[in-house]
């Protein structure tokens, strides 16, 4: 009997909740898989608020305020409940099953150390928002951070671009919404190559609006361009050199999106 | 000695042979009003009258037709009118609480209506579908890519420019932070404590420095937040304004002559730009809390709806309204409410019309009672025809009995004729009593209770019955019940010259009679018929009539129909049942003594008189007093009295008893009591009409054939009464067999003489013979007189004796 697949998804203080929770609940779904929520504690803030002249701009007010250990205690332990409340909220309409584990510890390397090889990684932090969606939509619909945007799968060729194109696929199924392979490739022919091997990797998903879109390299910063173009709901990277926390900070720091490291 | 009447003068029959046809199947029907000439015209130029204030108030008795003619007239007049403007309510977008009337052409309302729903139904389908364009989407998407882009360019060149100095910028849970960095970590305290002073203060002025740009760069954020906002709010705007301008204008172009509706639809234009999210919000709408009602698809876009108030699409003319329960809101009509989380709510949309409002650019048809009884009704009415406009006001928020939301509908321009129904007496009550009634209601149509019995009428008559029997599926009428139905109506009136005006009876008879008809299998209706239905009715109503009728059979009334009596006669009192009226005979008596001219009438002593009897009694002594006592003094007491009667006595119609009574008590003349006597006099002693003379001696016959017809019974009327006989069939067979008698009589004298057998004579004592009634009534006052005068003489004496007296004993 296979072992399900986990979705571990990586939250803390500088995640963008809702849209990584939906991502990351969406491919829970349509995986039939569990979903293991990590809430890191950053270690940096806590240091950063023993520092003696330490202080805080509140957003968006714009005051600046003195800020002790004891304040980012106690609001990470309000952002780890408000995590829960959203995770309740969103995994309970999609019969996913979840929990939400707490650790102290430098983000990425913490969620890298966490998640095994076999799971698919959701990580999703900017200093900014990402991109709203459209003004006016109601707020008990599901994906509302997915909705008229499509999932971005990078396929290079490999298994576990394979892995990540059938995890964008079942993602873009269960949110309805399409889904757009990037392929990098140096000329037409690799890519009508990858793309062909991308469809016949794909064939057996079920119907989703797939389109193909080439690259011409596979910098985080060209992906990111990418990512911005198609107005990308989720981007879904294949693990094809393991799983760097350094590789995996540069990519998400450059998404406009919940990045998934899938194979 | 006056002799009775003959039989023909008995009554005054129709003549059936006068009727060319066979039964009223051949007639046809007749469409004006029989015998209301006047009235009529009235109505007429009423109704045609087109000016304001000339309003109508038709009266006359009810069942005389006047309901009928002036449906009629203002039908006639209405068909041939134009329709009258539609008219609707609207919301007033400024204003919410005022909503807008608009007047439109006929039929227009309706075409309104539905062309703001196709509006509103195209809308919430066109405005979701502008909004999920791709262009929108395209649209909007770099409106926040621009943002988006400064946003992320603020914070890198800041987040870089920190890294320069070796330091971090971090996101905290509240906002943004400044580290300094130790090997890309953020420094501990107490690497930061072992730092020197001088890279202390460097660090901590730096960032001091970058908080300062960064304090400046959330600024920016918050306002290209806002920037991004307005955006996308005038991108809406222009996308919605895209979607509902052609719209609108298609519309406007279709009531380009109404400029209300045009204004409306800009109103409506804008008022859909500035909430056009109530369009988008369509999909996956959160539903509404339970309890509350939802009236259309979408509560938020009712306020486009248009009320349709008045709607004369279907119309052939101008309305005619019949108001049954003239209340105050079913005349004006009102604003209703619905309840709404435990409040009451209202909108433009609750307005509801009243009779004004549909019969607006008509008629409009009261009952006035019913109007008059209603609360505030009638002010309502007439403020509304004063000012010319109908306006909606809430009574309960008047008179602060309510206080709740409620709404100033924009008040209607008021163009109606109103026609009031009722009975006369209400018609001079107003008159006289409310100063704005003769200013609303110029003109009068006075329905007659009766109407001349000519040929001509009578065959206009006999068309009307013909019309009538059709309308109500009766039996065609013969000849025969066709004039017992307008001997009927004569009896109706009490006058052998003219015939009711009461229409309702005589559909009542005619219904009756129609089901005799049918229960003997007759293909007509038949003079038998009728006369059996008359007898029918007649008996239904007739306990009280036997009742009494008994009593006097059995004695307990004592009422002689034999022999002679002094100072006693038969007078004949009428008792009115609802629409049914009979008389029996009351026995009246008279004493009289020495006194002092006065005539005590004992039913007004003990208040069981009315004035009229009284006026009557105080008449007839004074013409005692002026016959017999002009030189003299009338030195005369006298007593009346109505036997066993124990209700109130009203009416002057035994005046002329009364005298005979008294008479014959002066006189000691001995009264005939085979006959009844009715008729009044004045103080010349002349005889004078009275009502119900036919009922009157139909009673006295009664009782007289119950006990056995002598040929010496009989009744006295007035001769003025002559014309108005209609008397029942028996009683005129009765003396046309001399076995009953009716006299008429012009004179007290000639009553006398019938009754006592005397000849009158003349009123002197002295030249008057003792044979004479007048002459035995002079004599007695005159001895009354004198016996007066020698008591009065030996009064003097005996206070010109003790006169002396005192002197002597005082000198």
């Amino acid at each position: 009997m296979a072992e399900r697949v986990r979705i571990v998804v990586a939250l803390d203080t500088a995640s963008v909740v809702v849209p990584v929770i939906e991502t990351a609940a969406g491919l829970a779904a349509s995986l039939d898989a569990t979903l293991d929520a990590l809430f890191v504690e950053d270690e940096q803030l806590l240091r950063l608020a023993a520092l003696p002249f330490a202080h805080e701009l509140e957003f968006p007010t714009a005051r600046v305020r003195r800020i002790e250990p004891a304040d980012i205690e106690r609001a990470l332990r309000g952002q780890v409940e408000q995590a829960r409340r959203l995770l309740a909220a969103t995994a309970a309409p999609l019969a996913v099953s979840w929990q939400l584990s707490v650790v102290r510890g430098d983000v990425m390397r913490t969620v890298c150390g966490y998640a095994a090889p076999s799971d698919l990684l959701v990580v999703g932090r900017s200093l900014a928002s990402y991109p709203s969606p459209g003004a006016g939509q109601p707020s008990t619909a599901r994906f509302t951070s997915l909705r008229g945007r499509p999932v971005l799968a990078l396929f290079d060729g490999s298994a576990a671009a394979s892995e990540a194109l059938r995890a964008g696929q079942g993602l873009a199924r269960v949110a309805g919404v399409p889904l757009v392979v990037l392929i990098p490739a140096a000329g037409p022919e690799p890519f009508r190559r990858l793309r062909e091997q991308a469809a016949a990797a794909a064939g057996s998903a079920g119907p989703t609006a797939t389109s193909y879109v080439m690259l011409p390299d596979l910098h985080p910063g060209t992906v990111a361009r990418a990512a911005r173009a198609q107005t990308a709901a989720a981007l879904v990277w294949p693990a094809s050199g393991g799983r760097d926390p350094s590789a995996l900070a540069a990519i998400v720091e450059a998404a406009p999106c919940p990045v998934v490291l899938a194979g | 000695m006056t002799p009775p009447l003959a039989p023909a003068e008995l009554t005054h029959r129709t003549d059936p042979a006068q009727f060319a046809f066979a039964t009223t199947a051949e007639l046809a029907d007749v469409q004006e009003l029989v015998g209301q000439p006047r009235a009529a015209r009235a109505l007429e130029f009423g109704v045609a009258m087109d000016r304001d204030r000339y309003n109508l108030f038709v009266m006359g008795p009810p069942g005389s037709g006047r309901r009928s003619l002036v449906e009629r007239v203002i039908a006639e007049r209405a068909a041939g009118a134009a329709r009258p403007p539609d008219w609707v309510y609207v919301n007033n977008f400024a204003e919410p609480h005022r909503p807008v009337a608009i007047e439109l052409p006929p039929g227009q309302g309706v075409r309104l209506r539905a062309d703001m729903r196709a509006l509103v139904e195209e809308l919430q389908a066109t405005i979701p579908a502008v909004f999920e364009s791709e262009e929108y989407s395209a649209r909007v998407e770099a409106i926040d890519a621009d943002f988006r882009e400064r946003h992320e360019r603020s914070f890198s060149e800041l987040g870089a420019e920190a890294a320069g100095q070796g330091i971090a910028l971090l996101r905290t849970p509240g906002g943004f932070s400044f580290a300094p960095l130790k090997a890309g970590e953020v420094m501990s305290p107490d690497d930061f404590g072992r730092l020197p002073e001088a890279e202390q203060q460097r660090i901590e002025s730096a960032i001091g420095a970058l908080q300062s740009k960064l304090e400046r760069s959330v600024r920016e954020v918050l306002r290209w937040r806002k920037e991004r906002q307005e955006r996308v709010k005038t991108l809406n705007r222009e996308m919605t304004l895209l979607a509902v301008g052609h719209l609108v204008d298609e519309l406007k172009q279709r009531y380009a002559g109404a400029p209300r509706v045009v204004s409306y639809l800009e109103a409506v234009k804008a008022d859909v730009i500035e909430n056009v999210d109530e369009f988008r919000r369509r999909e996956g709408a959160l539903p509404l809390p339970p309890g509350l009602p939802v009236r259309g698809d979408e509560p938020s876009l009712r306020r486009y709806e248009v009320n349709l108030l008045v709607d004369h699409a279907a119309d052939g003319g101008a309305p005619v309204v019949h108001v049954d329960h003239p209340t105050y809101q079913n005349l004006v009509g009102r604003v209703d409410h619905i309840a709404q989380f435990g409040t009451l709510m209202t909108d433009f949309g609750l307005i509801k019309p009243g009779a004004l409002h549909r019969a607006n650019g008509g008629y409009l048809v009261i009952d006035a009672a019913k109007v008059l009884m209603q609360p505030f009704a009638w002010e309502a009415l007439k403020r509304a025809l004063a000012r010319r406009e109908i306006r909606i006001e809430s009574l309960a928020e008047q008179y602060s009995l309510v206080s709740t939301v409620s709404l100033e509908p924009e008040p209607i321009p008021l163009r109606v004729k109103v026609i009031l129904i009722g009975e006369r007496i209400l018609y001079y009550l107003l008159q006289r009593y409310d100063p704005d009634f003769s200013q609303l209601f110029r003109v009068a149509a006075d329905f007659s209770d009766e109407f001349e019995r000519s040929p001509q009428n009578e065959q206009q008559y006999a068309r009307l019955l013909a019309t009538v029997a059709r309308r109500e599926a009766f039996l065609p009428l013969d000849r025969v019940a066709v004039a017992a139905t307008i001997d009927f109506g004569a009896r109706l009136a009490g006058d052998g010259k003219k015939v009711s005006a009461d229409l309702r009876r005589v559909v009542d008879l005619l219904g009756e009679a129609d089901f005799l008809a049918r229960q003997a299998g007759a293909a007509a209706i038949s003079g038998a018929h009728v006369r059996a239905a008359i007898e029918a009715q007649r008996h239904r109503a007739d306990r009280l009539r036997e009742r009494l009728h008994e009593t006097i059979l059995r004695g307990t009334v004592m009422i002689d129909t034999a022999g002679e009596r002094v100072g006693q006669v038969n007078a004949l009192s009428v008792y009115e049942l609802g629409e049914y009226a009979f008389a029996e005979p009351t026995r009246v008596t008279a004493t009289t003594r020495l006194g002092d001219g006065h005539v005590i009438d004992i039913q007004r002593e003990v208040r069981l008189g009315g004035a009229i009897h009284s006026k009557g009694v105080l008449i007839l002594a004074s013409f005692l007093a002026a016959r017999f006592s002009s030189n003299r003094p009338h030195a005369l007491a006298a007593s009346l009295v109505f036997e066993q009667t124990y209700g109130t006595v009203e009416g002057d119609s035994a005046s002329l008893a009364e005298l005979a009574a008294l008479l014959s008590s002066l006189g000691g003349i001995p009264i005939r009591q085979s006959l009844a006597v009715t008729g009044s006099v004045n103080q010349h002693g002349e005889v004078q009409a009275i009502g119900a003379v036919s009922e009157k001696i139909e009673g006295f016959y009664d009782i007289c054939a119950a006990r056995g017809l002598t040929g010496e019974q009989g009744v006295i009327i007035p001769a003025a009464n002559v014309e108005h006989l209609m008397l029942r069939e028996d009683v005129i067979d009765a003396c046309r067999a001399g076995r009953f008698r009716v006299y008429a009589v012009r004179t007290v004298d000639e009553a006398m003489e019938l009754l006592t057998g005397l000849a009158a004579g003349a009123a002197d004592a002295v030249s008057g013979s003792l044979q004479t009634v007048n002459g035995r009534v002079a004599h007695r006052l005159r001895e009354l007189a004198e016996l007066r005068r020698a008591a009065a003489g030996e009064s003097r004496q005996r206070f010109r004796a003790g006169r002396r007296e005192r002197r002597g004993r005082d000198g």
